[in-house]
């Protein structure tokens, strides 16, 4: 039995124990609470706050009168937690036909270990809706944003303009064409909010104590018309099928302001669903593609001549169909036809035939200095800057430079051979020659609105006067007799004068051959392969380049045909100047220009 | 040993007890009477009384705010839903416009759902301009 005295020292004991306890609390409870309070109460933030990424709208893009031509919609994606699936095998059923899975395939995965997968993105709407209304447990969806282009294309499984649009990546990345090129100005800057969310990921709402607001893109206005880009591109895809061509070009530019009116390219594709198609197909042709233009240079060597003041109109230069220099045969086309040439011959003469010895010699008296750096005051060698991304510069050779082969290289320049332009680049610099001699930017941007509904219209650089007006317009009058009175002549219009100028060129390319090397022992020759660079046989780009009306130009016109079918000497199912004949009065009459000619000009001869 | 003309207080003054008597040396005009000192109490009990009704209503006031302002907060991340669904409803319906304005498309219903047939280009007559523009 504990006395008193043991009852007292057990309590004080207890009280001891009790006392040592409280001070181990406090003082752990006053270490958390006073130390170490900064780092636990931002360890305790850091789990309540999440920081998002709130994406930036990206831009339209619109045609020039306004016509949707790219925008985003938001669209459900599929995904599905395997963990959560119930019954594997009637989900894979289910959904395996909304989604264009196979059945077992879609099973396999529902039935793995993957926390979490996707099963299809950016489905459409009423796919998202079918699958929603299973309520399948573990399948769910969540939106995600898709750029479209809804205007549908010519061909089939195309989209309009494609080529010239390009298309957005499923990061949100332009890719080509102007999607890629303006891709700042349309996808904006994404902004972040930091806020505590609650148990379920819900954002506490009076929470959100740091806010980055995005800025929005802005919507993109194009000097594109999606009526004449039709037009256009139904008369490239007629001629593209019809002439079995590899690919075909057709660009319609306002010859004043470099405006990029149509652009049609084919093959083409559908922007989209790009992800299965060859990425050749991607970029656009008119920029990117170098190719040997042939006779539509010979206007800008006699433009470079006459504004040097080295010819005039009236001089005459001697065509025997046979130039030779540095060992090489010059001859006309028309040999066939005129084996000793055309004798005495004027710079008209040289267009309306499509001279090349003539050509050749008009460059020889302008001198190679002088044609090389007039081609390059004609923008070749070097990009237009249109904003379509991927644009090639195009090679002029000096003929004096390292790569240069002197008199020979300038005949080559002279007719086009031997030589590299993009399409865009005869374009804007025979929109000199139509405009009185100012080399223009092509462009295809009209303008921007931002967000806040300002329109800012695409300032352009200023015009370079590259020529005379008097050279432009004397070379322009030459043109037009080109086609009134010369092999251009199926090109010609009824009601309108046409300046314009043809252009066939073979294609280089490495050759393979089988070369005799010898005898062998018994006498029988021996033959090797050989491959070298060279022209390839029926192999050629076929254009035609227009100034219309020619009495006052309002638009250029190229019609490029790339390795069509040929037969004979270049003959083709449908030649470019056909084409222009069949495809210019719609384009004229879309963009209301009316006639100037009341009857066709004296002296020429019914065409067809 | 006792200090002459004091006593020692016997509690605390509000909750009873006798009140302390200042020495008889100080001079007092007059001595209060027990309703005063009564009116005095109460008057201090009701002070505190109010004081924490005050800050009761106070916290209830603060507490019913912000569960208002957390259900509000709710109601707008709701309504924000709803009208991102009525925005991706406004983007289909604006994508199936430019669909069916496609030239394309136009094309294809007037030939085959309305007969239609192109006009020739040359059928386009520009009429003349009756006044001479400067």
């Amino acid at each position: 039995m504990l006395a008193r005295t043991d009852s007292r020292a057990r309590a004080l004991l207890l009280l001891l124990v009790a006392a040592l306890v409280a001070t181990g609390i406090g003082t752990r409870l006053a270490w958390w609470q006073i130390v170490e309070r900064d780092r636990l109460s931002a360890m305790a933030l850091a789990q309540l706050d999440q920081t998002e990424e709130i994406p930036a709208e990206r831009g339209d893009i619109t045609d020039a009168s306004g016509e949707l031509l790219a925008t985003t919609v938001e669209l459900q994606s599929i995904f599905a937690t395997p963990p959560s699936v119930d019954d594997p095998a009637s989900t894979a059923a289910l959904l395996a036909p909304l989604l264009g899975w196979d059945v077992h395939d879609l099973q396999d995965t529902l039935d793995s270990d993957d926390p979490w997968v996707w099963l299809k993105r950016r489905v459409d709407l009423k796919t998202s809706d079918a699958v929603r209304a299973l309520h399948l447990p573990g399948i769910g969806l969540l939106p995600e944003t898709k750029r479209v282009y809804p205007v549908e294309g010519v061909s089939p499984s195309t989209t309009l303009a494609s080529q010239v649009l390009g298309f957005v990546n499923v990061d949100g990345v332009g890719q080509y064409g102007i999607e890629s090129s303006e891709n700042a100005l349309l996808g904006g800057l994404p902004g972040s909010v930091t806020a505590q969310q609650d148990v379920a990921g819900r954002q506490i709402a009076d929470s959100v104590f740091q806010l980055k607001a995005p800025v929005d893109g802005s919507d993109l206005k194009l000097t594109i018309d999606a009526g004449l880009q039709h037009l256009l591109e139904s008369a490239m895809w007629d001629t593209y099928k019809r002439n079995y061509a590899k690919g075909v070009t057709g660009v319609v530019m306002d010859v004043n302001t470099g405006a990029v009116l149509a652009l049609a390219t084919f093959p083409s594709y559908d922007a989209n669903d790009y992800s299965k198609l060859d990425p050749s197909l991607f970029t656009n042709p008119a920029v990117s593609r170098q190719y040997e233009p042939g006779s539509v240079m010979k206007a800008f060597t006699i433009a470079a001549a006459l504004d040097a003041g080295a010819i005039t109109t009236k001089d005459k230069f001697r065509d025997d169909n046979n130039l030779r220099l540095a060992g090489v045969r010059i001859q006309n086309a028309d040999r066939y036809w005129y084996p000793n040439g055309h004798g005495r011959i004027t710079a008209g003469d040289v267009l309306k035939l499509s001279n090349n010895v003539g050509a050749a010699k008009i460059g020889l008296t302008l001198g190679g200095p002088g044609l090389y750096q007039a081609l390059r005051r004609f923008g070749f060698g070097e990009p237009t800057g249109i904003e379509i991304a991927g644009e090639a510069s195009g090679t002029v050779w000096n003929p004096d430079g390292p790569n240069g082969s002197g008199q020979l290289t300038t005949a080559q320049n002279s007719f086009g051979q031997g030589l590299a332009v993009t399409a865009m680049q005869l374009v804007a610099g025979y929109a000199a020659i139509g405009n009185g001699g100012r080399l223009v930017t092509p462009h295809v941007v009209a303008g921007w609105t931002t967000p806040d509904g300002t329109y800012h219209p695409a300032e352009q650089p200023e015009p370079e006067r590259i020529m005379r007006q008097q050279t432009a317009d004397t070379v322009l009058r030459l043109l037009t007799d080109a086609v009134d009175f010369g092999i251009a002549q199926p090109a010609s219009i009824p009601g309108y004068s046409v300046a314009g100028k043809t252009g066939t060129a073979q294609i280089a390319g490495p050759i393979t051959q089988r070369v005799r090397v010898g005898t062998d022992h018994k006498g029988k020759p021996i033959y090797k392969k050989v491959t070298r660079y060279g022209y390839i046989r029926n192999w050629i780009d076929s254009s035609f380049i227009s100034l219309l009306p020619a009495s006052d130009p309002k638009i250029v016109t190229l019609i490029l045909i790339h390795r069509p079918a040929v037969w004979g000497l270049y003959q083709m199912a449908q030649r470019p100047d056909d084409l222009f004949r069949s495809v210019a009065p719609d384009i004229l009459s879309y963009l209301a220009i009316p006639p100037d000619r009341r009857k066709p000009p004296d002296g020429q001869v019914a065409s067809r | 040993m006792a200090i002459s003309g004091a006593r020692p207080a016997t509690g605390i003054g509000i909750f009873g007890g006798r009140p302390r008597v200042r020495p008889r040396q100080v001079a007092r005009p007059r001595r209060r009477s027990g309703a005063d000192r009564r009116r005095r109490q109460m008057t201090s009990v009701s002070g505190i009384l109010v004081a924490l009704a005050v800050a009761a209503g106070l916290a209830f006031f603060y507490l019913s705010q912000s569960t208002h302002v957390a259900a509000i907060g709710y109601q707008i991340t709701g309504l924000e839903a709803q009208l991102a669904e009525l925005r991706a409803e406004q983007q289909q319906l604006i994508l199936q416009i430019g669909e069916a304005r496609s030239p394309a498309v136009i094309t294809r219903r007037a030939k085959y759902d309305l007969n239609l047939v192109e006009l020739p280009a040359q059928s386009v007559t520009f009429a003349q301009r009756s006044i001479k523009q400067p």
